[in-house]
């Protein structure tokens, strides 16, 4: 995929408003962002490869930070170093903004119930999006039946012994240059 | 509590720290803000932390809510923007470099084999944060119930994702307020 110039204003405003409007509905935290991005970006307005994508994810993992720092792969992938500062700016806003107006005044706001109940709604939806999300990746993902044993292999050490996801890309990565 | 000025540099150190060293996302990184900001340094008391996580969890990113809160708690204004900027400073700089390495390079076999064989790791990641969402909170049959129904919509009609979460934000609104009067009553 060829970088696009950003000299050209109206795509910044473009990508601007695209993660934005991701920000905007980026509600109750991290893994949240994945369904959100993979819709947008991928399904809908095409701007990244499915392949593009999962292996934004897996640079993600690589790195230290929240996970929402995907948006940063996406956008420097979309167009280059400003797309990447774009993205990350439009992505962050929103909620940066609440949180500061929150951070002034969370001694008056002690009653959280309401903030609390959106988040314990949402979290059921969330969860099928995230279901979805993996059914819609399975393709490019699970090519043969070791892929598979591998997804269980890692889901059951995440999950059983709260593996670091880097380690076990690192160890994946060994094992699948050394030995195959 | 009468609070020292707190120098900016020393925000920015601390965070640039956790930024750096944070791997592994949400809970991993609160530990390790938690650890820095409130056993270490002491700038926050562990409720001033909590009520940072109970508001930080609502809109965008968890982790880097916090560091806002925290730094604005010290030094206002400016001290939430260098707390967030130098949270973020490190992972940006790290994921930029490692884009424009990978957009590179990813046409060669030897690293393609290397991404086609870790993928399988996004589907366990995914997987098992939908099941750490999930564990302990899936009580009734409503929950289980929008959990197919949001699989079904985004699945098999693709409704935005846009939709789905705003529409489901105003159901939850809706609940708050028709169940108001019922909550006052249980405190």
């Amino acid at each position: 995929m060829k970088i696009i110039n950003l000299t050209w204003l109206p795509f910044s405003i473009f990508l601007f408003w695209v993660f934005f409007k991701i920000g905007m509905v980026f509600f109750g935290g991290g893994f949240v962002i994945i369904p959100i991005m993979q819709t947008e970006l991928v399904n809908h307005l095409h701007l990244l490869t499915e392949h593009q994508f999962v292996d934004g994810l897996i640079i993600s993992q690589l790195t230290p930070g929240p996970v929402a720092i995907l948006v940063t792969f996406a956008g420097y992938c979309i167009a280059g170093y400003w797309g990447a500062l774009i993205a990350t700016f439009a992505m962050f806003l929103p909620g940066a903004s609440l949180m500061l107006i929150l951070s002034k005044s969370y001694e008056k706001i002690q009653n959280s119930n309401f903030l609390k109940k959106i988040v314990d709604t949402l979290n059921p939806v969330i969860i099928g999006l995230l279901i979805a999300t993996a059914w819609q990746m399975r393709k490019i993902t699970i090519t043969d039946k070791f892929d598979i044993i591998e997804v269980f292999i890692a889901f059951f050490l995440i999950i059983r012994f709260k593996t670091n996801p880097l380690l076990i890309v690192i160890a994946y990565i060994i094992v699948y240059m050394g030995f195959r | 509590m009468t609070k020292d000025k707190i120098s900016l540099i020393d925000i920015a150190k601390v965070f640039l720290t956790i930024g750096a060293i944070g791997f592994g996302g949400g809970m991993a990184i609160i530990a390790l803000m938690q650890e820095y900001c409130v056993n270490r340094k002491k700038w926050l008391t562990f409720d001033e932390f909590s009520c940072a996580i109970a508001f930080g969890q609502f809109w965008g990113s968890k982790t880097t809510n916090i560091s806002i809160f925290v730094g604005y708690q010290l030094r206002g204004l400016k001290g939430a923007f260098v707390a967030a900027l130098s949270f973020l400073a490190p992972s940006i700089t790290i994921v930029i470099i490692l884009a424009s390495l990978y957009m590179k390079y990813n046409q060669i076999p030897s690293l393609e084999l290397a991404l086609k064989g870790v993928r399988p790791v996004v589907i366990a990641l995914i997987l098992s944060a939908a099941y750490k969402m999930g564990k302990g909170r899936i009580n009734d049959f409503e929950k289980i119930f929008l959990i197919f129904l949001a699989v079904f919509l985004a699945l098999v009609l693709k409704i935005r994702v846009f939709i789905l979460v705003l529409s489901t934000i105003l159901y939850g609104v809706i609940k708050f307020i028709l169940f108001r009067g019922k909550l006052n009553e249980d405190n």
